[in-house]
């Protein structure tokens, strides 16, 4: 577990402070690495869900209770923590994408270590990236495994 | 029509082979077999009991004994020999039958079928009462099957509850329990006197089922060591969750708290493997 981002955070540090942050159930945290465009999906697929319109707009504002906002975070890790699933989240090793990208964005790939008999890693996820303000923040992670 | 109508080619009437002998009975003689015979119930310990030398389980005849016969609170089935010593999940207990006891008491405990899973509580409560009285050993539980004892979490008794539901209530409950006797330091001479204290201890067990499952739970994270300790959990079918172990609820569901207090609860039959961390 990471200490609070910080702007020399890099990109391929926060990936792994969001996914610990998954894996731990630190749903505070993992709130606090997403970025706006992350947030956004998120409460967008709540709303597809069936979640109560205004809840959402309480969620985005951050007017909602404490209960609600405790059940709606608790909601979201469970559903990032499938998306990891049938990986071994203590052997992940984080890669920074190398190819271009668009100015203040960035690409992490997450591996995932095969058994040792056939050596070598396997794509887990990746883990898009925005700098915001000089911090790195989370706005999509991708599964590219399923468990 | 028939081929038993006397017609050539076919098997005449006079000749009809009857059914094949009924296998001998794997089991040596004073064994109930396959035939229905009764069982011989006698009194021990103010209880009705049945005592077999060689069984599939003990806790498979109190089952048939307690659907089959209606068998009252409190009666237990004691095996010498159990051919699939299962426990939690299908564990086989591991312990020789010889150095072993394996009994099981049908529960009648008033439980709404929410809290049917205190009844694994309850067991433990039961196994641990008797472990510590008869053996003068300082135990603990753990979580939700064993009764260990050190810091090395040796097993010293494994418990399960098999649990039948009737109509919003717990109908009856057949807890097992299996205890290692030489680990115990009992050995087989002292077996009877551990029975005793299990009889003691479903008494006393009972009373505090009679209090309500929330009593049943605290008394058993009173005792379960796992309580505080941080845990990574691999659930059923898939996923896994980490945390502190923050108490155990009346449902029988682990409470696992998240660094920044999300709580997670982990129910007996999602639990696959658990691991401190």
């Amino acid at each position: 577990m990471s200490n609070d981002a910080e702007p020399t955070m890099a990109p391929d540090q926060t990936a792994r402070a969001f996914v610990d942050a998954v894996v731990w159930g630190e749903h505070n945290r993992v709130w606090e690495l997403l970025g706006l465009e992350g947030r956004t999906t998120v409460l967008k697929v709540a709303s597809k869900r069936g979640m109560d319109e205004i809840l959402v707009a309480r969620l985005r504002d951050g007017t909602a209770s404490g209960p609600e906002r405790e059940e709606f975070l608790a909601d979201l890790v469970n559903g990032l923590r499938a998306d990891l699933a049938g990986n071994d989240l203590d052997a992940l090793e984080y890669e920074l994408d190398t190819a271009p990208a668009e100015p203040g964005r960035s690409r992490v790939v997450i591996q995932a270590p095969l058994h040792p008999i056939l050596g070598g890693y396997l794509p887990a996820a990746s883990v898009e990236l925005s700098n915001d303000d000089g911090q790195w923040k989370v706005e999509r992670l991708v599964p590219l495994t399923s468990g | 029509m028939s081929d038993l109508t006397g017609d050539e080619g076919s098997v005449p009437l006079s000749g009809v082979p009857g059914p094949p002998p009924p296998p001998a009975s794997p089991f040596p003689a004073g064994v109930p077999a396959s035939s229905g015979m009764a069982p011989e119930t006698v009194e021990r310990f103010g209880r009705q009991m049945r005592h077999f030398p060689v069984a599939v389980s003990s806790e498979a005849m109190a089952l048939a004994w307690a659907n089959r016969e209606d068998g009252p609170p409190g009666a237990i089935v004691m095996v010498d020999h159990e051919i699939g010593p299962r426990g939690y999940h299908g564990t086989i207990w591991p312990t020789p039958p010889a150095d072993s006891l394996a009994c099981s008491v049908i529960m009648r405990p008033a439980l709404a079928v929410e809290e049917a899973d205190a009844s694994w509580l309850a067991v433990g409560l039961v196994a641990i009462g008797a472990a510590e009285a008869a053996s003068g050993h300082s135990l603990s539980l753990w979580w939700p099957a064993d009764v260990i004892e050190g810091p090395e979490r040796d097993v010293m008794a494994s418990v399960k509850a098999e649990i039948q539901l009737g109509p919003g209530k717990v109908k009856s409950v057949v807890a097992t329990m299996r205890f290692d006797l030489v680990k115990l330091g009992l050995g087989r001479e002292r077996r009877d006197e551990l029975l005793e204290q299990v009889v003691l201890a479903v008494d006393q067990v009972s009373e505090l089922v009679g209090d309500g499952a929330a009593a049943v739970a605290a008394a058993y994270e009173a005792r379960c060591s796992a309580v505080g300790q941080r845990f990574k959990v691999k659930l059923r079918p898939k996923g896994e969750t980490r945390g502190t172990v923050r108490s155990i609820d009346r449902s029988a569901r682990l409470e696992i708290a998240s660094p920044t207090g999300m709580i997670e609860r982990v129910g007996i039959d999602q639990m696959s493997e658990m691991t401190v961390v």
